[in-house]
């Protein structure tokens, strides 16, 4: 079978550029949607079934899990135009992505949770893959705890506050609400299934508590319509999904873009004496710390870290000096997981399908050879050099 | 070197081509005012694309080369398929204090930009609108520009201590530049909020499209009757459209004839 | 110096006799071939009066009246000739000594030799070569001056002394006689018939007109840059007729043949590494305050590595086509590796240094006809333009003050 596909593949491969287009313009007419005959696409959609057979051809995200998992953030600006003028959002599976999910396939979910760290230089498809990823876990059934963009918190807050019930902590109120109402978006559906209620009886302030045995949804409502309390029902949410995993009760995925600036130096969040505030001292960051350790089950983690999280350049993109000491103790001992450039056939796989999508045009073997030398492969700069073909 | 056969062959344009060019003739020393250019006078520019030194190959010039020593290459000179000499060009129009990274980005998302608006017309049409919707962005600019450039210009001249705006034909160099600047002028127009990436894109495709305000309302200098008279006409371009260049020819004669 | 002396003095002797006695024979002699040119180089000498004189039958048969400015120049030349000798005595003598002093044999001591000794014991830095102290004959040294341009009797030897510029303005009229002449032989050939040109063309494209300074030195006489526009022009005018075969003597004295560029380089051959990989290193690699160093390693992929990162080292797309540049043009982008250390400058000045270094070393691994194309396309020249300083008393290189009145 895997070597039939092969086959086929490599003829696709070598039929010249100009049939491709014909064949491009031909499959338009009538809607790509079932087996398309092109070799740089692959009819499978389902993340679950996603083998090394799929690797390094694109699939197409139908548009309401798009709507559903990335309309709160996951994909980057630049990805998110790219799908407006393309009708269509298509992910390449890539070899990282492949190794991630054969791994949470395999998984025993009864032992301690796994964390995996996704790393390598920026552009290269760190976040895609993430967002590939949180496809899977919503298609398997998972309660998907996923921080678009951890930075954003601590670079640019919308509101800073002083936490009520903790002692020297710092509240992010609109940012937290910001955040449940995207939890929202992604996992209403099941949690309805799931019919979750909360553990223990929390209370807010002197007016306002939670008692037990409510609905989590409700929970989840109340952050958003009580922005003061959104940064306290994300830690308790989070610590009733981790006693309901354990429990048996669900799954859970988590997975942090940028989780690196946990463990930062250096943030933008000021109190009113205008001190800068480290992350450790922020409430938001004790859920996600609380989440990535591994003292749970039927669970994983996979978070990646970032050179640009921190902001300026650092010497090198491997986790243990973006994450520092703390978060390198923090996270020990995790899969770390590296997200390359794209391969040769990646990247002519890639230009196919921009030729496809009629995004460049008459780009001959001469010109592919250049974009190569110029992107250096990287994902990202060709998406930009071909942006003005 | 003929001068018969010189003067009634191919070999003549090329000549006259070399001598307006002041490259005719090989001599060491040619004196220019104010000339700082650390070359000395006998180097020549280099011919950095493979099509334009095969389509050299064989001729005189060929030869003159192989005898010259060449300039370098500039850095913003290149043999990329993706190298357009126009868009090179008017990177530097865009310019300003020397930023040419900025200016390049700058020139590059409005082409983008085009292509995006081009691409979602593209994806929304019906099957037989797509075949001939065209969709890249080089040929939209250079169809644009195209469509600005002017036929006449007005040149002030004296005559009896009065001076006259006479309208003269241009050249193309100089209706290219024309062109491009009001192109820019209209895109950095600060009415708008809007970006200079996006505002040229727009003005780009409505001068593709030959519904620009640039070219129902082109007139850049003083009103004087024959200027009126194409206003009347409702502009320049318009006046490109109705007539061919002879008629324009005549036009320019006859108002030299009046004054 | 003795024989260039002698030489001199006899084609000032036949120069003499032509003026003197051909007469008015100019026309025949020009539509004639052009050999003859009444250009000779002619140096001060005290021998050309005594030769006059003696001459029997000559013109200028009257000894006893010499001019009082031939009597001056005689002087003037008879210093000049002394203290040649005495230069060349001089020179000879140390010239001996030299050897000695480097061991070398006195006899047979060459100018090569002496030069060597010259730069061993007397090591100077100085950046102009011209500065540097020399050793040469004393020809070599001293001015040349002219000879008497007039008789013993005082009367001018060329009709056109009073120009002061007699030499420059005799090749003017021949170029113009010469023009005339083809200008007069296109016409009766446009009458008669077609007939234009031969093969064997004097080839203009291979040659170029002498500069000022070696017209300057082949005429003797100061000239300004007028005069040597003028001289171009009449040129330029004159080939632009027909059959310039005719004149051939005239225009091969005049121009001096341009080299074909692809003759003048020397490619250094390939080296191997331990991997059996061939390669070319290439250092101090510049543009602007940049420097690299470029080797480019065969049987490759079309890595490329710049101070130990790809190429997106460089965030401008400029900088980066740049780079690129030499790869593709030649074709070789995905055969070769290159590895780049760069320092200095910015982000364009670097990726010109890794051009250059890159085309540089391209040339062993290609034809020498692709070396010959990066040429044209203006690879292989180093770049030599660099920030123009800032003057006193203006804004900038160019831009000045705004000025006010007051």
């Amino acid at each position: 079978m895997a070597f039939n596909t092969l086959k086929v593949e490599n003829f696709l491969r070598r039929v010249s550029a100009a049939s491709i287009k014909k064949y491009a313009t031909a499959s338009e007419a009538v809607q790509v949607q079932e087996e398309p005959p092109v070799h740089f696409r692959t009819a499978e959609s389902n993340p679950v079934n996603h083998t090394t057979q799929h690797q390094e051809r694109f699939y197409t995200i139908p548009n309401d899990v798009y709507k559903k998992l990335y309309s709160g953030g996951g994909l980057p600006k630049e990805f998110m135009k790219q799908v407006k003028t393309f009708n269509e959002c298509c992910f390449l599976t890539r070899s990282p992505t492949i190794e991630i999910l054969s791994y949470l396939r395999n998984t025993n979910y009864n032992k301690p949770v796994n964390r995996y760290v996704l790393y390598g230089p920026s552009g290269c498809g760190k976040t895609l893959s993430m967002a590939h990823i949180l496809h899977y876990g919503l298609a398997t059934q998972k309660v998907l705890i996923h921080i678009p963009w951890a930075p954003n918190w601590f670079r640019h807050p919308k509101e800073v506050a002083n936490s009520t019930t903790r002692e020297g902590y710092v509240d992010l109120p609109i940012d937290a609400a910001a955040w449940l109402i995207h939890f929202k978006n992604q996992n209403s559906q099941l949690l309805e299934q799931l019919k979750l209620t909360t553990d223990k009886e929390y209370t807010w302030s002197l007016r306002e508590s939670t008692p037990r045995g409510v609905p989590l949804m409700q929970l989840i409502d109340l952050g958003i319509n009580r922005v003061r309390y959104a940064s306290e029902i994300i830690i308790a949410l989070t610590s009733e999904l981790k006693e309901a995993s354990i429990a048996g009760k669900c799954q859970t995925l988590v997975m942090i873009d940028g989780y690196n600036i946990f463990f930062t130096d250096r943030t933008r969040v000021f109190t009113d004496a205008k001190a800068m505030v480290l992350p450790d001292k922020v409430s938001l960051t004790i859920a996600a710390l609380e989440m990535t350790k591994y003292d749970w089950c039927n669970g994983a983690v996979v978070v990646s870290v970032d050179q640009l999280a921190v902001g300026g350049k650092k010497e090198s993109d491997l986790p243990r000096l973006l994450l520092g000491k703390a978060g390198f103790e923090h996270l020990d001992p995790f899969m770390p997981v590296s997200v390359n450039p794209y391969t040769d056939s990646e990247f002519y796989n890639v230009m196919d399908y921009f030729k496809d999508r009629r995004w460049v045009r008459n780009c001959d073997d001469e010109g592919l050879q250049e974009l190569k030398l110029l992107s250096a492969k990287n994902g990202f700069k060709l998406m930009n050099l071909c942006a003005a073909l | 070197m003929a001068a018969l056969k010189m003067f009634h062959s191919r070999q003549f344009a090329a000549a006259t081509v070399r001598s307006l060019l002041s490259i005719n003739r090989w001599s060491e020393i040619n004196i220019k005012k104010n000339d700082y250019s650390v070359y000395p006078p006998y180097y020549v520019r280099p011919v950095y694309k493979k099509e334009q030194q095969a389509a050299l190959k064989g001729t005189e010039e060929a030869e003159h080369l192989a005898h010259a020593p060449i300039k370098a290459a500039r850095n913003n000179e290149t043999s990329s398929v993706f190298h357009d000499e126009f868009l090179r060009q008017f990177t530097n129009y865009i310019m300003k204090k020397g930023n040419k990274i900025l200016a390049r980005r700058l020139l590059e998302k409005s082409l983008e930009n085009v292509k995006r608006i081009q691409l979602e017309r593209y994806h929304k049409a019906e099957p037989q609108d797509k075949v001939g919707m065209e969709l890249d962005p080089k040929i939209i600019m250079h169809k644009a520009i195209a469509n600005c450039k002017p036929l006449l210009k007005l040149e002030r001249i004296k005559r009896g201590g009065a001076t006259y705006q006479v309208p003269i034909p241009v050249t193309d160099k100089n209706a290219q530049w024309v062109a491009s600047k009001w192109m820019l002028e209209a895109a950095r127009d600060k009415e708008s909020n809007a970006h200079l990436p996006e505002k040229l894109a727009y003005e780009l495709l409505d001068a593709f499209n030959n519904q620009n305000g640039l070219i129902l309302g082109t007139c850049y200098q003083e009103e004087t009757g024959f200027t009126q008279a194409m206003r009347s006409k409702s502009s320049l371009c318009s006046l490109q459209m109705e007539l061919n260049i002879d008629h324009v020819n005549s036009l320019h004669r006859q108002a030299i004839v009046n004054f | 110096m003795v024989v260039t002396g002698s030489s001199a003095l006899l084609s000032r002797l036949s120069y003499t006799r032509n003026v003197l006695k051909t007469g008015n024979k100019g026309l025949e002699v020009l539509s004639g071939s052009f050999s003859r040119l009444a250009v000779t180089q002619r140096f001060y000498t005290s021998n050309n009066a005594t030769e006059n004189e003696s001459k029997p039958g000559g013109a200028v048969a009257e000894p006893e009246k010499i001019s009082k400015a031939m009597k001056a120049y005689l002087e003037r030349a008879r210093k000049h000739d002394e203290f040649i000798q005495k230069e060349t005595l001089e020179f000879n003598v140390g010239k001996r000594h030299l050897a000695n002093m480097m061991g070398l044999n006195p006899e047979t001591i060459t100018q090569e030799d002496i030069d060597e000794s010259i730069e061993y014991l007397f090591p100077s830095g100085l950046f102009d070569k011209r500065a540097r102290p020399i050793m040469r004959t004393p020809s070599e040294v001293f001015p040349k001056h002219k000879a008497a341009e007039f008789d013993a009797s005082g009367r001018p030897l060329h009709s056109m002394f009073y120009t002061t510029k007699p030499n420059f303005f005799q090749v003017l009229y021949d170029i113009v006689e010469a023009t005339n002449l083809l200008k007069k032989k296109k016409l009766s050939s446009r009458n008669a018939s077609m007939e234009l040109g031969s093969p064997d063309e004097f080839n203009l494209t291979s040659s170029m007109w002498i500069s000022k300074a070696e017209l300057e030195q082949m005429l003797m006489e100061q000239l300004i840059d007028r005069d040597y526009n003028d001289f171009v022009a009449a040129l330029e005018r004159l080939v632009q007729y027909p059959g310039l075969n005719q004149v051939q003597d005239l225009l091969t004295k005049y121009s001096k043949r341009r080299m074909n560029q692809k003759l003048k380089q020397t490619i250094p051959p390939l080296e191997y590494n331990s991997d059996d990989r061939p390669f070319i290193t290439i250092p101090n690699c510049m543009r602007k305050s940049a420097r690299a160093e470029v080797t480019v390693l065969g049987k490759g992929s079309g890595k490329i590595t710049i101070n130990g990162q790809n190429i997106l080292y460089f965030n401008d797309v400029q900088a980066r086509e740049q780079v690129i540049f030499p790869l593709i043009f030649t074709g070789l982008s995905g055969s070769v590796d290159v590895v780049a250390n760069v320092s200095g400058g910015g982000q364009s000045g670097q990726a010109g240094a890794i051009r250059w270094g890159i085309s540089w070393a391209l040339r062993s691994f290609v034809d020498p006809e692709t070396v010959e194309k990066m040429r044209i396309a203006g690879l292989l020249k180093r770049d030599h333009r660099i920030r123009e300083r800032k003057k006193p008393g203006q804004a900038g290189a160019r831009k000045k003050f705004t000025w006010k009145k007051r």
